[in-house]
C-alpha cells in the first residue's frame, strides 16, 4: 500500500520559517493541501520530491527514507510542481521516453503508454513538436503526462490545473480522480481553491504559515450544524441521520447529519428532548473552515 | 542502474539541437574558413617572413608555424563552446525550472551530472572536431603530406583542454542560479583576470604562472613552436615546446579539470531548486 509519511518537517531560509514542524500520513485516495500564497504548500511539496531538503524532519516514501536513500524511494513518486518547462529542443514524445527511462518504463510498453497518457492529458497533437513551442497550458498537461509515467504510487501535483482553459481544467480533474481511485494510489495535490479540493479529494489538509491547521476527511454526503443551547445540555438525544455529536464548549455541540435530512428534523428532535436551543447555524463546510482559520492566523 | 547513457543522448540532443550549438557551428565555420583562405593566400610568403629569424627555414618549420596559427585560434573555441554549453548547464535548471522535472527522478544526481557534462564535452569536441578536420585538410592540400605526430599529440591536449575548461565552466554554473552570471564570471577569468595576471606576474616577478589555465592551454599552439603570448619572460624558441613543459601544461589542465569537476559535482548534488 502506498505511504508516505511527514515527520517533523521544518523549512527555514535564515530566519524566515517556510515550513514549521509539518508531521502528517497519507495512505490510498486525494488528499488536497489548501493554503493561501505563500503557507508553504510548495515549499512542502519539493521536500516530498527531493528538489530542496528540509532544514529538521524526515520523509519516509513506502518506508523508505527519502534523505537516506532517495533514488529508491522517488521510484515510488510522480509529480508536477508549479509551472512545469522541459528543455526546448526535445519533443513532448522526447521528454516523455525520457522519464519512462528514467522510471525503468519496459520498451516494449512504453510506446502504447506514453500514447495513453497523451490521449488522456489532450496532447497527441503536440507531442512530435519541440516543447518549446508549447503554451503554458501544454506544458502543464504533459507535465501532467510526465508525473503519471509508470503509474507511481504517490503522485504529488502542485496546482495541477494552473493556466489551463476550462475544458482543460475539467479533463485534468477527472484524470486525478480515476487517478487516486484506482487501488493503492496516493494523490496529493496542492491548490488555492477550496472548490477543486471538495471536488476531487476526500481528504483535505489546510496549511498556513508553513503549519497544519486542520486536517479532515471530507464527507460531502454530510453536513454540519452548530447548535448553542440556553443552558448546558444534559442529555443529547441520538437518531439516525445524526453521524457524529461533537461538544464545543458547554453550551455548544457540532451535529454532523445525513445531507439527505431536513435540517427541521434535528430541532424538532432537540425540542422534543425539551432543550432550549439559542442560536442553529448550518456549516457552509470547508469555505467556513478556511475562512476562519486563516482569519484566526491572520 | 546506470543511466548515464540514455541521459547522455537525452542531453545531446537538446544541446545540438540549440541556438547555441548553431551559433558555436557558424563561427567555427567562418574561423576555419578565414584560416583555409590565410593559408593558401599568404602561406607562400611565410617562408619570406621565417628567414628573418631562421636563415633558409627548413620545410618542417613552415610546416609548424601553419599549425601554429590554425592552433592559435584552435585554443579559443573550445574556451567558447564550453561558456555556450557548460556556463548554463546547471544555473539554467534553476532559472529556467528544469530542475523541478530533473530531481524528482530515481536517478542520482551524479548520473545526472556526468550524463550531462558528457553531452556538454561531446559536442565540444564536435566543434574542434569539425576546425580539426578542416586543418587537416588544409594542410595535406597546401605541403601534399599527412599531419606529423605533433598534430595527433596536439589533439590529445585539446581533448584535456576542453575537459578541463567545461569543467570550470560547469563550477562556475553550479554556483550560481543565473546563466548570466556564470557565463560573466568564465568570461571575465579565463580572458581578463588569468591573462592580466599572467602579464604582471611576467614583469614584475620575472616568471611565467605555469598554474595558470590560461598559460597550460598555449601549449597547444606550443608543441610546434615553443611561443606563448602568455610566457615572454623566457624568452621564445622556434622549437617545439619540450616534453616536461608538455607534461606540467597537461598536469596543469587535469587538475584545473578533476578539481573544478568535482567542486561542481559536490554543490550540484546539494543544489536546491528554491
Amino acid at each position: 500500500m502506498s505511504h508516505l509519511k511527514l515527520e517533523n518537517i521544518k523549512k527555514h531560509y535564515g530566519s524566515k520559517v517556510a515550513v514549521d514542524s509539518v508531521t502528517a500520513s497519507f495512505g490510498s485516495g486525494c488528499t488536497a493541501i489548501l493554503g493561501p500564497n505563500g503557507a508553504g504548500k510548495t515549499t512542502l511539496m519539493k521536500i516530498i520530491t527531493h528538489i530542496i531538503n528540509p532544514s529538521g524532519g524526515r520523509v519516509v516514501i513506502n518506508g523508505l527514507t527519502l534523505s537516506d536513500n532517495p533514488q529508491k524511494a522517488l521510484e515510488n513518486i510522480g509529480s508536477l510542481i508549479e509551472q512545469p518547462e522541459f528543455y526546448p529542443y526535445v519533443t513532448g514524445r522526447e521528454a516523455l521516453e525520457f522519464i519512462a527511462v528514467m522510471r525503468d518504463v519496459p520498451r516494449d510498453i512504453m510506446k502504447e503508454e506514453i500514447n495513453y497518457l497523451a490521449s488522456r492529458t489532450g496532447i497527441v497533437k503536440f507531442l512530435d513538436s519541440r516543447t518549446g513551442t508549447y503554451s503554458k497550458g501544454m506544458k502543464q498537461r504533459l507535465g501532467l503526462a510526465a508525473a503519471m509515467i509508470s503509474e507511481p504510487d504517490i503522485l504529488i501535483l502542485d496546482e495541477p490545473t494552473f493556466g489551463l482553459d476550462p475544458r482543460g481544467i475539467i479533463e485534468t480533474r477527472d484524470l486525478i480522480r480515476s487517478y487516486s481511485h484506482k487501488k493503492n494510489k496516493s494523490v496529493i495535490l496542492s491548490t488555492h481553491l477550496i472548490s477543486e479540493a471538495t471536488e476531487i479529494c476526500d481528504r483535505v489538509v489546510i496549511l498556513d504559515q508553513g503549519s497544519i491547521k486542520y486536517d479532515s476527511i471530507l464527507r460531502n454526503s454530510t453536513k454540519k450544524i452548530r447548535v448553542v443551547f440556553e443552558t448546558k445540555p444534559e442529555i443529547v438525544p441520538n437518531a439516525e441521520f445524526i453521524l457524529s455529536k461533537e461538544v464545543k464548549g458547554t453550551k455548544t455541540i457540532l451535529f454532523e447529519i445525513a445531507n439527505g435530512a431536513q435540517n427541521s428534523r434535528l430541532v424538532d428532535l432537540l425540542v422534543n428532548a425539551g432543550l432550549k436551543i439559542k442560536d442553529f447555524t448550518e456549516s457552509k463546510g470547508l469555505e467556513d473552515i478556511y475562512l476562519s482559520l486563516i482569519h484566526e492566523s491572520s | 542502474m546506470l543511466k548515464i547513457v540514455p541521459l547522455f543522448l537525452y542531453y545531446f540532443k537538446n544541446y545540438y539541437r540549440s541556438r547555441a550549438f548553431y551559433m558555436m557551428l557558424a563561427i567555427d565555420l567562418l574561423v576555419s574558413s578565414l584560416l583555409v583562405y590565410f593559408s593558401f593566400t599568404y602561406l607562400s610568403s611565410i617562408d619570406k617572413y621565417l628567414s628573418r629569424i631562421v636563415a633558409n627555414p627548413p620545410p618542417e618549420l613552415i610546416r609548424r608555424v601553419f599549425d601554429y596559427v590554425w592552433n592559435f585560434a584552435l585554443e579559443y573555441l573550445p574556451v567558447l563552446s564550453a561558456v555556450f554549453f557548460g556556463s548554463p548547464a546547471i544555473s539554467s535548471e534553476i532559472e529556467n525550472r528544469t530542475a523541478y522535472q530533473i530531481f524528482p527522478l530515481p536517478v542520482g544526481r551524479f548520473q545526472l551530472f556526468a550524463g550531462k557534462f558528457l553531452a556538454a564535452y561531446v559536442v565540444s569536441v564536435l566543434i574542434s572536431g569539425i576546425f580539426l578536420l578542416f586543418q587537416w585538410i588544409t594542410f595535406l592540400f597546401v605541403f601534399h603530406i599527412l599531419q606529423p605526430d605533433l598534430f595527433y599529440l596536439s589533439i590529445l591536449l585539446l581533448l584535456v583542454f576542453i575537459f578541463s575548461i567545461l569543467s570550470v565552466t560547469f563550477m562556475s554554473s553550479a554556483i550560481f542560479n543565473k546563466n548570466l552570471n556564470a557565463y560573466i564570471t568564465v568570461l571575465v577569468i579565463y580572458f581578463l583576470i588569468f591573462p592580466s595576471a599572467s602579464y604582471v606576474i611576467n614583469i614584475f616577478y620575472g616568471y611565467t604562472p605555469y598554474y595558470l589555465l590560461t598559460v597550460a592551454a598555449a601549449i597547444l599552439q606550443q608543441v610546434y613552436f615553443n611561443f606563448s603570448v602568455f610566457s615572454f619572460s623566457g624568452g621564445f624558441s622556434i622549437n617545439p615546446a619540450p616534453v616536461q613543459l608538455i607534461l606540467r601544461s597537461l598536469w596543469v589542465m587535469i587538475l584545473y579539470g578533476v578539481i573544478s569537476f568535482t567542486t561542481a559535482l559536490i554543490l550540484f548534488e546539494r543544489k536546491e531548486a528554491i
